[in-house]
């Protein structure tokens, strides 16, 4: 489930304190001990340390979760404070180097799995407070990581990144700009920096480097796409209005607009849900600055027409009846695999499949439930982008998000669907809830499916099967 | 022949309802002029032009899915080789009597004549349950001809207060609370 | 530890709830296991569609097999002569042979028994008593309700006194109760009036999401088929088993257990493939895990574990009638899952001397299927046949009251001298009687269903007060006790002729109890588990 790719969302720090900290005056300086270890705490929430420098089961903040990366599988280090296995001997200055430069305080250099080139921005003030809480808010974790970093040549060589640091790395802590409202710097520091937005949704040259005035354009993360996030003019997110973008960060839904899944939906379980509402009602304004009128970019159709009104659960609706008829035709078509019980690898039709494995939650006419608790086929975002990766991805690893709202979870269909199976599906949906067919096919779905590094059961073996040494007799 | 199963296809619902019940006189003396009493395999049989308007005057329901008419049909057929005939008696009846919807039908003295009104059942439940014939609890054999599961008309009646087994209707816990009818039920 | 001279330290039998449970706890702790299925695996969504395309079954009514693979190598238990019948009773459980067994089309209720149920035969003169005692067995309970996440409720008694949390447990049920509906709300209060406690049925539902389970959303088709997968089912631990290493062989029918020249041990599980091939297996361990029915046919098969003569004997099943009633209020049956609460007023007691335990359990169902039937089979048609399924689809109300058997050694399955199965192997002969017990539960329950119409102002709409029918809970038949002259297994699940074969059923329960036996099951075979590994 974890292991998204190299930048998947390796959040190492940080995070702008509760409310309107940016705002306050030096004086808060003198804020009390709890104080300090309340904002460094929510900073490191904001910042989604946890995400990665916790394994799955694994102790919090003790490291050992691997990162996949084209170069190798990349470990996150123990951050608590114990002395033999984290960072309990280092110093604020140490700390603040390997935080804001991916210089270790051994001298090492870290990889860009750790988003420095993100945090690199912190604030003096911030690093200390995230400094403070890691020392005296974390409980020391006694053990080692276990698995250690080995990367292929010449990426073995920590020195290289020395070299994509001097060409890449910018040391401009954050500070608010002239002219800048109080509001915009706070989303700018908080997207740019503490919450590291770029880290996913910046595309990337060949040195992984985030490509400069390509800002939040959108980009791959493992098999997800992270798509552009602008909301100015003619941006993706343009006709959300600002309380659907806050409750999206929020609870990662928004009624006929998109869910959350993969990557984001991890940002919001472990990170996004818990920022205030100033927090997030700052990242949308910042993000409404972003547009895209310049850029060529196709305009964004208004608001479509809502569909909530039209939930109604029952399947005597044109839609219903004309799924139910697809998937007629689909078995008059090829009845054999339909009528054999056994058979579910020759199943092919999409519509079918859709009724079968999607449309107990989803509705057959896709309109999910009156509730939202199973969200509309019909309006979302998934089925409209033209780029298939992020449906694919959703209906392989399904959806496990814990946002303020509440749990989501959808099955992952890794094991239950083939590649063509998925292909019929995501055409199926795109064809007739989404407007127009996604170009997709088996390849692009294998290729995808490599990405999806959740641990995978092995296939039953067929009788017989050499592979365990049987020894065949003679009846 | 009169309208087959392809040109019905294209009937919309809309003309289906337009011609519906009103045209049944029409068209059951059509089709009884052109006596059909020959043998039809369950596979080759042609589904009677006023057989989509006869199950709504005996339903009651004037939103039949049209596409799965000649499926209800072939069930019937397939359990009763002599539904055909069966069949032709009761819409000779119908139309003889001019009943025009459920009402008359209901009012008209057919309900009492067991055997006509038996073959009005069966058509009915066969709507009704999607399927024709009895389940059978520990057998796979004559097990009951299918039609249709999402939709069998006996949902319909509850479909605001229950579910159609397998479908979700919303989140968990909405159980907790009566339907919002439960004062006039 | 592992050898080359063995195919694997342990050879489990069977990919069901209990054999896959077993399989995965060995499997994580290190140790080679391979699993062997005679049915094939097919995912969640082939079977859903299946059931909405064989018009043979309804959540409430019809054959539970049917939506499910039948292949003729693994035959699902209503093929006919798969089992036949030479007794008075019949009994013919639904059964299924495929990866995951039979809980793909359970009900989901996870009992724990109580500690009297241990010692039926010192505290009340009757039955046996277990060779272990609950708190032997409270571990391993705790240990399946968490690989199972079992829903439950804290606060309740389930031994239907209406007293204190019991039986005793070492920690909260692992999930918490899905919340009542109002069906169940409204009846709760209104057997309260009657001296009726009414408890949630514990469960392997999701409440919340469970490990890669969604939450139940109600879609009230528990059985045949939960179609998102909220509710457990077996096929959860065999991938389990798998992902943590162990080989699962699907399509593969055991047919022998091979003893060593001394008789003493197992020395190979032999097996065929559809082909005819026959395939032979070595392990330190073999547990046989393949159903309270197919286990025992193994071992007669195999002339294995049989010194006692007590293979296939003291056959068990919750028999019961069942009450269908139109209540005088709308209460809505069928929102929310198929089944949540109990009246445990008979679930134990000093009348267990007398007769045996009764569970009346009350179902949750959308009637629609059945009152439609009953509707048109009056001629009802039209308008009305909508107002009046409506009306009695708010009204419908279905239980069915289990009762307590005790092990008859009579009541046997042996060898078919007719039948056999693809392999030519024979099939399986079921002689059947509910003893005088059982029978003298009959009166009670035609108390209680006179009590409960009067309570609810209720109509019959049908009651069976005279045939037995079966809950599919079979038990007993290779039955566990410390006399190796009596009893097939020890304690531990051990089989008292061959000290590396272990079997884990419900089939080797010695006592019925009055509630569904899987949780039961899965904690025998657990423990088994647990002992094996200290000695392989």
């Amino acid at each position: 489930m974890r292991g998204y790719g190299l930048f998947r969302r390796c959040r190492f720090l940080l995070g702008g304190l509760a409310t309107g900290m940016f705002a306050a005056a030096p004086g808060a300086a003198h804020a009390s001990e709890d104080a300090l270890l309340a904002r460094g705490a929510y900073l490191a929430r904001a910042a989604d340390c946890v995400a990665c420098h916790t394994r799955p089961g694994g102790p919090v903040f003790g490291g050992g979760y691997g990162i996949q990366s084209p170069m190798g599988v990349i470990y996150s280090s123990n951050i608590t404070p114990s002395i033999r296995y984290g960072i309990g001997r280092w110093s604020e200055a140490g700390f603040a180097r390997a935080v804001r430069e991916g210089l270790s305080s051994d001298g090492r250099h870290l990889y860009p799995a750790m988003p420095y080139d993100s945090y690199s921005g912190l604030t003096d003030r911030d690093i200390h407070a995230l400094y403070i809480y890691m020392r005296q808010g974390v409980a020391a974790v006694e053990q080692p990581v276990g698995a250690e970093t080995r990367l292929r040549f010449p990426y073995n060589f920590r020195g290289l990144m020395g070299v994509w640091n001097w060409l890449f790395l910018d040391r401009t802590r954050f500070a608010p700009r002239p002219a800048e409202t109080e509001r915009a710097a706070r989303g700018r520091y908080l997207v740019e920096t503490i919450a590291h937005c770029g880290t996913c949704h910046t595309p990337r040259n060949f040195m992984m480097a985030a490509k400069r005035g390509k800002a939040l354009s959108g980009a791959r993360v493992g098999g997800w796409f992270a798509p552009d996030i602008a909301a100015g003019r003619n941006g993706p997110l343009a006709s959300w209005r600002d309380e659907e973008i806050d409750a999206y960060l929020r609870n990662g839904h928004v009624r006929d607009r998109a869910v959350a899944a993969g990557p984001m939906g991890e940002a919001v379980e472990h990170s996004l849900r818990y920022l205030t509402d100033d927090d997030l009602a700052a990242i949308t304004y910042y993000l409404r600055l972003i547009d895209r009128s310049g850029s060529g970019a196709i305009p964004v159709e208004p608001r479509r027409k809502t569909i909530s009104g039209e939930r109604e659960y029952g399947f005597s609706s044109a839609g219903s009846e004309a799924v139910l008829a697809m998937a007629r035709r689909e078995r008059a078509a090829n009845p054999g695999p339909y009528a054999d019980r056994r058979d579910y690898r020759s199943v092919a039709g999409g519509a079918a499949l859709y009724r079968a494995a999607c449309a107990s939650c989803h509705q057959l006419d896709g309109s999910g439930t009156q509730d939202d608790y199973y969200p509309a086929l019909r309006e979302s975002t998934i089925l409209r982008g033209g780029k298939p990766d992020n449906l694919v991805m959703t209906i392989l690893a399904g959806v496990h998000r814990n946002g303020a709202d509440g749990l989501a979870a959808m099955p992952a269909f890794r094991q239950d669907l083939s590649d063509a199976q998925i292909v019929a599906i995501v055409r199926f949906l795109s064809r007739t809830f989404g407007g127009r067919e996604m170009a997709v096919d088996s390849a692009q779905v294998a290729a995808l499916r490599r990405l999806d590094t959740a641990d995978f059961a092995a296939q039953a073996l067929p009788s017989g099967s050499r592979a365990l040494n049987t020894r065949p007799e003679r009846p | 022949m009169g309208l087959g199963i392809y040109q019905m296809k294209r009937l919309t619902r809309r003309t289906v309802l337009a011609c519906g019940v009103a045209c049944l006189p029409a068209m059951a003396l059509f089709r009884a002029s052109h006596g059909s009493g020959r043998a039809q395999s369950v596979h080759h049989a042609a589904l009677p032009p006023d057989f989509l308007a006869l199950s709504q005057l005996l339903t009651g329901h004037d939103d039949l899915d049209t596409s799965i008419a000649l499926r209800v049909w072939e069930a019937l057929l397939g359990k009763d080789p002599e539904f055909s005939g069966r069949y032709e008696r009761l819409a000779r009846a119908v139309v003889a009597r001019r009943l025009r919807d459920h009402a008359a039908y209901r009012a008209s003295d057919l309900p009492r004549d067991a055997l006509l009104h038996g073959t009005a059942v069966a058509i009915v439940g066969a709507w009704y349950l999607g399927r024709v014939g009895p389940m059978k609890p520990r057998s796979e054999t004559d097990t009951p001809a299918f039609i249709t599961y999402e939709g069998a008309l006996m949902w319909r009646p509850t479909i605001d207060a229950t579910v159609i087994p397998t479908y979700a209707r919303g989140g968990p816990g909405f159980w907790a609370e009566p339907p919002a009818t439960l004062q006039t039920d | 530890m592992t050898s080359t001279q063995y195919d694997a330290d342990v050879i489990v039998v069977g990919s069901g709830v209990i054999g896959s449970l077993a399989a995965t706890h060995l499997a994580r702790n290190g140790k080679s296991v391979i699993m062997i299925e005679a049915g094939t695996r097919v995912p969640r969504w082939k079977i859903v569609d299946s059931f909405r395309e064989c018009g043979n079954v309804s959540t409430d009514a019809g054959n539970r097999n049917q939506p499910y693979p039948n292949e003729p190598w693994a035959p699902s238990s209503f093929v006919p002569g798969y089992i036949t019948n030479s007794g008075p009773i019949e009994y013919v459980p639904g059964m299924l042979r495929m990866v995951g067994g039979t809980t793909w089309h359970w009900g989901g209720a996870c009992w724990r028994l109580l500690p009297n149920d241990f010692r039926l035969r010192s505290l009340y003169g009757v039955g046996r008593d277990w060779p272990l005692s609950y708190d032997d067995l409270e571990p391993f309970y705790h240990q399946a309700e968490r690989e199972m996440g079992v829903s439950g409720d804290d606060s309740a008694d389930y031994s239907g006194h209406g007293g204190a949390p019991f039986p005793p447990r070492q920690a909260p049920f692992p999930v918490r109760p899905q919340a009542f509906s109002y069906f169940n709300k409204r009846l709760r209060e209104i057997l309260a009036e009657g001296g009726y406690p009414y408890t949630y049925q514990p469960n392997g539902r999701a409440t919340d999401p469970y490990d890669e389970r969604p939450a139940c959303v109600g879609n009230n088709n528990c059985s045949p088929i939960c179609p998102i997968g909220a509710q457990y089912s077996g096929d959860r631990h065999a991938t389990r088993a798998e992902r943590a290493g162990a080989r699962l062989i699907t399509d593969a029918t055991v047919y022998r257990l091979e003893k060593t020249p001394d008789g003493r041990k197992i020395a190979a599980v032999h097996y065929f493939t559809p082909e005819r091939t026959s395939v032979r297996l070595t392990a330190r361990y073999v547990l046989v895990a393949a159903h309270a029915l197919e286990t025992p046919r193994l071992l007669l098969l195999s002339d294995v574990a049989n010194a006692s003569g007590m293979v296939g004997r003291n056959l068990m099943d919750h028999n019961a009638f069942s009450l269908m009633m139109i209540t005088d209020e709308p209460m809505w049956s069928g929102r929310g899952p198929v089944q949540q609460g109990d009246i445990l007023k008979w679930r134990d007691g000093a009348f267990r001397r007398e007769h045996g335990a009764i569970r009346h359990e009350v179902g949750n169902f959308v009637g629609n299927v059945q009152i439609t039937e009953r509707l048109l089979s009056q001629g009802l048609i039209g308008p009305a046949l909508d107002e009046a399924i409506r009306h009695m689809a708010a009204r419908w109300l279905f239980m069915g009251s289990n009762v307590e058997m005790l092990p008859e050694p009579t009541n046997r399955m042996t060898l078919s001298r007719v039948n056999r199965d693809f392999y030519g192997l024979p099939l399986m002969n079921i002689h059947y009687d509910v003893n005088d017990y059982a029978r003298a539960t009959r009166a009670v329950i035609r108390n209680d269903y006179a009590d409960f119409l009067r309570l609810m102002k209720g109509e019959v709409f049908e009651q069976n007060l005279s045939v037995w029918e079966n809950r599919d809970h079979p038990m007993g038949t290779v039955i566990m006790g410390s006399d190796p002259r009596d009893s097939v297994v020890n304690h531990e699940g051990r089989t008292h002729d061959h000290d590396n074969l272990f079997l884990a059923t419900t089939g080797v329960m010695p006592a019925a109890s009055v509630v569904n036996p899987t949780l039961t099951g899965c904690a025998l075979s657990l423990r088994s588990a647990s002992i094996i590994l200290r000695e392989v």
